[in-house]
């Protein structure tokens, strides 16, 4: 068959089964009619100021977006939320959007300002078809009105539709007061559930452009959360005094405006008066050592690291410090450094050396500190009493 | 489609186990206390508590106990070396009880709010730990984005939703310029602020100025439509310093847009007074209160959905003080404490209130 041929036979096809593709697409009857009748029924003494919160009620769990709404737009939104590639997207927001244009033919409209249905609805499909415009002429703005989530959603409260100025509860008062059964109310009611279907869907497609920027911001968050988690929780503990001094620090030259978002942890810490149990490697006859429990205060010092996805690293730190240490013939205080290395081993456990003045002289004996932390971690269920403790003792 | 996420925040006090992790004991009382008066009214019921709320609990206490149990820690180790005599232990010991939690007042409600108050880098650990929490449950889902949210804070939850939500709706840490909360939720429909402390401990965003505003107040940028304040005369906690925007000691460029929130009814100002709990700081005994639930729930679920005739009939059966025990409970305690509970605006003299309300209430319950 020549190609021309089958480009005809091709054309023809879509036109027969267009319709048939498009029959979802139509529009239908309003599923919410019967489920209002049904609420009016069960529930006794409704007026016409109760009509919009038992409306409002079947949003997500009735007739609107709920298993009784038979219009066919929740699928579709459900399909977006799970489409992956661009020109899906495009092709369901097309369709979304077609369809609930859809549920407005053929109702009354007319373009003024209060709060009738005809009005109500004029307005509200000219944002449709604005929305619309934006969207087949590609360009995006998602700080536009269009785009911004308040001016799409229903307030619960007082059911405001801000980007088309409709108040549905306004809107179903007025229009109920002659009788919550009268075929005024009950037309209402049916554009009221048209009104709120289709505001929460359009909420719903515009979020499906923000999902990036939401996912990016997820990121940002985890981020800053690890980095904070870990400073407070993973670095050496800091005692109060220290937490107040480094915070005080910390706050000193900064923006109020940038302390009240969220800042990054900070990449560098004083350390004050910080005691810490150890142990000394002390001299205590000629030639012969012995391994002593000593008690390290750490009076001031420093220490700096660089933040690599939420983790510190490379920590280096230098603190002066004291030592307790109960032995025969040598004082029980000495003096010298601990260094903080960026050792995954010796994470949290400064090493450094202590000078201690004895019988034998003064001496430069090793420093070693156990994060007590990581040690009951480490040593859970053993006695850490014996363990500070030397054997010779 | 999602269902209205809500959200409630612990105040002060002890909210995790001892292993450290979330007690839910409060969440649970928070929600049953709403969810009896919920289930009051008609209307409002007709659509189950259940499918109209997806509730979410957010605890910030899990990090206040890891900081005070590693205090606790390493003050016990400290404690247990064999060098009796190092002068190092003074130091430490009094950190030794930290994270007991129970009938230590010190270290399970003051430390919390010293902590949040006092200092800031605990204070940015919370927040960054309660947005991680707010932005997951807020993110959209297989069911779709949430386009209804709504939190009821209580106490020191006040002040941390007010600064975590100024945190969210004012943070752009991406190029497009959409802050986090505004890329995926619209403003939330209700902040229900009980027993709001945050006045008192505000710090770095202040709280009449900030986006934690009714939406009528910073058109599309303020993080509400509503906002609830409520406060109980009795209670001590919000004495010193209560929210109220509408003070004549406030500049009028600041209190104007809250009049103006309050003559359209998007910023409500509650002012209770019952006793139906000796300790009147309590969720519950907020929430008992027609004053306190009914415009909370109309905020919640729609305007209309109590009628006149139930809201009536709901304020003149309620009693402010429903038993003679408690009248005579409370009464002693305000005997006893007369001196610390007149209105005083100093901050330490606000901790030794609280303390000494706490540990009478301890006392007669």
């Amino acid at each position: 068959m020549p190609r021309e041929s089958l480009r005809t036979l091709a054309v023809l096809l879509a036109l027969v089964f267009a319709p048939l593709v498009h029959a979802a697409d139509a529009p239908q009857v309003e599923p919410c009619d019967a489920a209002y009748k049904d609420g009016i029924k069960k529930l006794n003494g409704i007026g016409p100021e109760n009509v919009y919160v038992v409306l409002r009620r079947e949003l997500h769990s009735g007739c609107i977006l709920g298993p009784q709404d038979s219009t066919g737009i929740d699928p579709l939104v459900k399909q977006l939320g799970e489409a992956k590639s661009d020109a899906e997207k495009a092709e369901l927001r097309q369709r979304l959007l077609d369809r609930v244009l859809s549920q407005f033919e053929g109702l009354a409209s007319a373009p003024c300002e209060d709060d009738t249905p005809a009005c109500s609805v004029d307005r509200h499909v000219e944002r449709l078809r604005q929305l619309k415009q934006a969207l087949n002429s590609g360009s995006v703005d998602l700080n536009d009105k269009l785009f911004q989530n308040n001016s799409w959603n229903l307030r619960v409260d007082d059911g405001v539709i801000t980007i088309s100025q409709v108040h549905l509860r306004v809107m179903l008062t007025n229009e109920c007061a002659a009788g919550v059964i009268e075929k005024q109310c009950l037309d209402a009611v049916n554009v009221a559930a048209k009104l709120m279907r289709n505001s929460e869907v359009m909420f719903q497609l515009i979020v499906t452009y923000k999902q990036p920027i939401i996912d990016a911001h997820a990121q940002f968050l985890s981020e800053r959360d690890k980095e904070w988690n870990s400073y407070l929780n993973d670095l050496t503990v800091q005692y109060p005094w220290e937490l107040g001094w480094n915070g005080r620090l910390y706050t000193r030259g900064k923006d109020k405006k940038e302390l009240a978002a969220f800042p990054r942890a900070p990449n560098r810490k004083w350390i004050l008066l910080h005691p810490t149990p150890g142990f000394e490697r002390i001299e205590v006859t000629n030639g012969r050592h012995s391994t002593q429990a000593a008690v390290f205060l750490e009076v001031v010092g420093y220490e700096g690291w660089r933040w690599r996805d939420g983790t510190a690293t490379d920590r280096w730190g230098l603190s002066l410090a004291t030592s307790f240490v109960e032995t025969p013939g040598a004082n029980a205080v000495g003096y010298g450094v601990l260094i903080r290395t960026p050792f995954r081993w010796l994470k949290n456990c400064p090493i450094g050396i202590m000078w201690r003045d004895s019988d034998l002289g003064r001496k430069a004996n090793v420093a070693f500190t156990v994060d007590v932390a990581q040690l009951i971690t480490q040593y859970k269920g053993s006695d850490l009493k014996d363990f500070l403790t030397p054997r010779n003792q | 489609m999602r269902k209205h996420v809500l959200f409630f925040v612990h105040g002060m006090g002890a909210y995790v186990n001892d292993k450290g992790e979330p007690d839910n004991t409060w969440f649970d009382d928070a929600k049953n206390a709403l969810k009896e008066q919920y289930d009051k009214y008609p209307f409002v019921k007709y659509k189950p508590f259940e499918d109209t709320f997806e509730l979410v609990y957010i605890n910030y206490d899990t990090e206040i106990f890891k900081l005070v149990k590693r205090w606790q820690d390493e003050s016990e180790k400290m404690l247990a070396t064999a060098i009796p005599a190092a002068p190092e232990k003074k130091l430490v010991g009094w950190l030794n009880n930290a994270a007991q939690l129970d009938n230590n007042f010190a270290w399970s409600h003051a430390a919390c709010v010293i902590l949040y108050r006092y200092f800031p880098l605990m204070r940015q650990r919370i927040k960054i730990h309660v947005a991680t929490q707010f932005h997951k449950a807020l993110a959209p889902n297989s069911d779709g984005a949430v386009s209804t949210w709504s939190v009821i804070a209580h106490s020191l939850g006040t002040i941390v939703t007010h600064d975590v939500l100024w945190a969210m709706d004012s943070s752009t840490p991406v190029q497009a310029g959409i802050s986090v909360l505004d890329a995926m939720v619209p403003s939330a429909n209700v902040i229900a602020m009980l027993a709001n402390v945050s006045k008192v401990l505000e710090t770095d965003a202040k709280v009449y100025e900030s986006v934690v505003v009714p939406q009528s107040m910073v058109q599309n940028q303020s993080a509400c439509y509503n906002y609830l304040n409520y406060n109980n005369e009795f209670d001590p906690f919000v004495l010193p310093a209560p929210f109220d925007p509408l003070a004549p000691d406030v500049t009028p460029r600041v209190r104007e847009p809250w009049a103006l929130a309050k003559a359209n009814g998007t910023y409500l100002d509650i002012s209770i007074r019952n006793v139906h709990e000796v300790n009147v700081h309590s969720i519950r005994n907020y929430l008992v209160n027609p004053a306190v639930h009914i415009p909370l729930l109309e905020k919640l679920v729609g305007v209309g959905s109590i009628t006149k005739r139930e809201k009536d009939a709901a304020q003149e059966q309620f009693e402010n003080v429903p038993t003679a025990k408690i009248k005579r409970q409370f009464d002693k305690i305000q005997t006893d404490l007369r001196q610390e509970l007149k209105r005083e605006s100093k901050e330490s003299v606000w901790f030794t209130r609280v303390g000494k309300f706490f540990a009478r209430c301890n006392q007669v319950s």
